[in-house]
């Protein structure tokens, strides 16, 4: 006769506190893997350091053939706006836009490098929490983020020299806001391309879409139509790009922009609920369905 | 008993096929992925957007009278269209250029474990670069023809339509496309030799459109990126284009001194294009690394 299945003396069942010392030591197993990954492409650093520059400098460059450098904006679409210089007008949310790209790039678009080698299904597989996939490659991410940041303030600050007025807490306060709705909405993404089988196009539209033509990060959204200007402000980037160049190009205090604090946090908040959500529905379906192999 | 090997045929109709089969494996492998492919279609759209609109707020409409003082021509929408449908003949245009070049072409294959498959078919491996190539040729061609004929539908822009005018455009634009086909094939061969796809990118595709004054003014940017912008041959390319349709050439004065330095500059590019890949497909064979990924 067999023996009863051991219930006398088992381990006890992993309590709240044993998942969540599991989530951390899975998270940083994955940081410590997406590290290791990109560190085989050696030009990528290199890439996403200078990158961003080569991407705001034409920008600037274009201003410069329509203004004239020292020449003050003007004009219907910049009257209200109360901005002199279009360097910085131009240089902080672009700098956010390419930041912001390299989160979409590194987090959704995992999902496309693990199916490409084969290695989505061991990963998820492996974790016991599968969100810990995206929380540990946005750690692992936001180790980088400061030095294309510091970078980036470099090259533009030697070339481009943009009008910086800033008030210290409020920009603190937006960038770290920024960086949160930011990693939200590559989690939402990523969750959402789990079914899509080229997700990276789709979320090249949808990320450069929303980020440089939506959101108006390179002018202001008042040339839309009134309709127009109301689903950009749908987006939180809308919000955020006009927070970052208030605190830190017109030194605005985190007091001057409480309601805007208020909808991007409630938005970041939906986000992050919604992806957890969304990731939970993927991938029982991708399960369910077999689909979590194809690509 | 085992078959023997097949002889490499050769010929220019065996070459023809051969490039043909190539390219239509690339386009097969394109519209696998639909979301792709159809933003490679349209994704020259999404690339000019943002610049048109930043350059309509910053020049408060469609007038530009700096400009003007500067270049002569008035028509800033003018400017950045022509500029920008020469950029999307170089194929730099382009949002998902990683994927969507020669290079990238050659990249896929490498990572799903298909190129080494395509060398060893009794085919020159030339072929095969080149039938990638004429792919994304062909996309080009389509994202600068429907970026003109969008922008003088929708916006009316006003390039100056003259016989002289229209035969120098088709040139340039030939000659653009033969610039793109020969830095598709440095960047194939680079992609190639060191395994990383992202090489490209920083080689070739940003330096050279930050310093190609596609959309911006190459004589009052900031040094070294004026310098530069001077020894890029894309720029010169860019500004024949334009010159050739707005009869303004800025970068040379005469437009058929330009047109010459333009000859000039594709030959020299597709000699350089055939050089380093026969140099990194040696380097290659030499070393065993056609297959290390």
């Amino acid at each position: 006769m067999f023996a009863p299945y051991k219930t006398a003396g088992a381990a006890a069942e992993p309590g709240f506190v044993d998942d969540i010392l599991s989530y951390v030591r899975d998270s940083l197993t994955i940081a410590k893997y997406s590290i290791w990954t990109f560190s085989r492409y050696r030009s990528w650093f290199l890439n996403l350091a200078i990158g961003p520059f080569l991407a705001i400098a034409p920008f600037v460059f274009l201003a410069d053939t329509l203004v004239g450098q020292g020449n003050p904006l003007g004009g219907s679409y910049f009257d209200d706006l109360g901005y002199s210089g279009y360097v910085g007008f131009l240089v902080v949310p672009l700098m956010a836009v390419n930041l912001s790209n390299t989160v979409f790039s590194w987090i959704s678009g995992l999902i496309r490098q693990e199916q490409y080698t084969g290695t989505l299904e061991r990963v998820l597989v492996t974790v016991q929490f599968p969100s810990t996939l995206f929380i540990g490659r946005a750690l692992a991410h936001s180790l980088y983020m400061f030095i294309f940041v510091a970078a980036t303030l470099l090259l533009v600050s030697i070339w481009v020299r943009p009008d910086f007025n800033i008030n210290p807490v409020a920009g603190i306060s937006v960038v770290v806001l920024h960086l949160l709705a930011v990693y939200g909405m590559a989690f939402l993404l990523s969750s959402a391309f789990l079914r899509i089988t080229d997700s990276w196009a789709v979320q090249t539209v949808l990320t450069r879409t929303l980020l440089a033509i939506l959101a108006g990060a390179t002018f202001p959204i008042t040339l839309f139509p009134t309709w127009l200007q109301i689903v950009a402000r749908v987006f939180p980037f809308t919000w955020i790009f006009d927070m970052e160049r208030r605190a830190l190009l017109r030194s605005e205090t985190v007091g001057d922009m409480t309601l805007d604090f208020a909808v991007v946090i409630a938005m970041t908040v939906v986000m992050w609920a919604a992806g957890f959500v969304l990731l939970n529905r993927e991938l029982k379906h991708t399960r369910r369905t077999g689909m979590l192999g194809r690509f | 008993m085992i078959a023997p090997t097949p002889e490499l045929r050769s010929g220019p109709g065996h070459e023809i096929r051969s490039l043909l089969r190539v390219t239509s494996n690339q386009l097969n492998q394109s519209m696998r992925y639909t979301n792709k492919f159809r933003l490679e279609l349209i994704d020259h759209v999404f690339i000019v957007l943002p610049v048109i609109l930043t350059a309509w707020a910053f020049s408060d409409g469609r007038d530009s009278a700096r400009l003007e003082s500067l270049t002569g021509l008035p028509d800033q929408l003018t400017f950045v269209i022509l500029g920008f449908v020469a950029f999307s003949a170089l194929g730099i245009g382009n949002m998902i250029m990683q994927d969507s070049h020669v290079a990238g072409g050659v990249w896929y294959e490498m990572i799903t474990g298909t190129i080494e498959r395509m060398f060893v078919l009794p085919i020159r491996r030339v072929t095969v670069i080149l039938g990638i190539a004429n792919y994304y040729l062909l996309l080009f061609t389509f994202h600068a023809i429907t970026l003109f004929a969008g922008a003088w539908l929708l916006f009316g822009f006003d390039p100056e339509i003259t016989m002289s005018g229209v035969l120098l455009g088709t040139y340039a634009l030939v000659c653009l496309l033969a610039l793109n086909l020969s830095i598709g094939i440095m960047g194939a061969a680079l992609t190639l030799a060191t395994k990383d796809a992202q090489t490209y990118l920083l080689v070739i595709h940003r330096p050279a459109a930050i310093v190609s004054g596609a959309y911006f003014l190459i004589e009052i940017i900031p040094q070294p990126f004026k310098s530069l912008a001077y020894a890029n041959p894309i720029a010169y390319a860019v500004d024949a284009f334009r010159g050739a349709l707005t009869d303004k050439p800025l970068l040379i004065d005469s437009l058929a001194v330009e047109f010459a330095v333009l000859t000039g500059i594709v030959i020299a590019t597709g000699a350089a294009a055939a050089a380093i890949y026969i140099r990194m497909m040696r380097k290659m064979d030499r070393e065993g690394t056609i297959g290390m990924f």
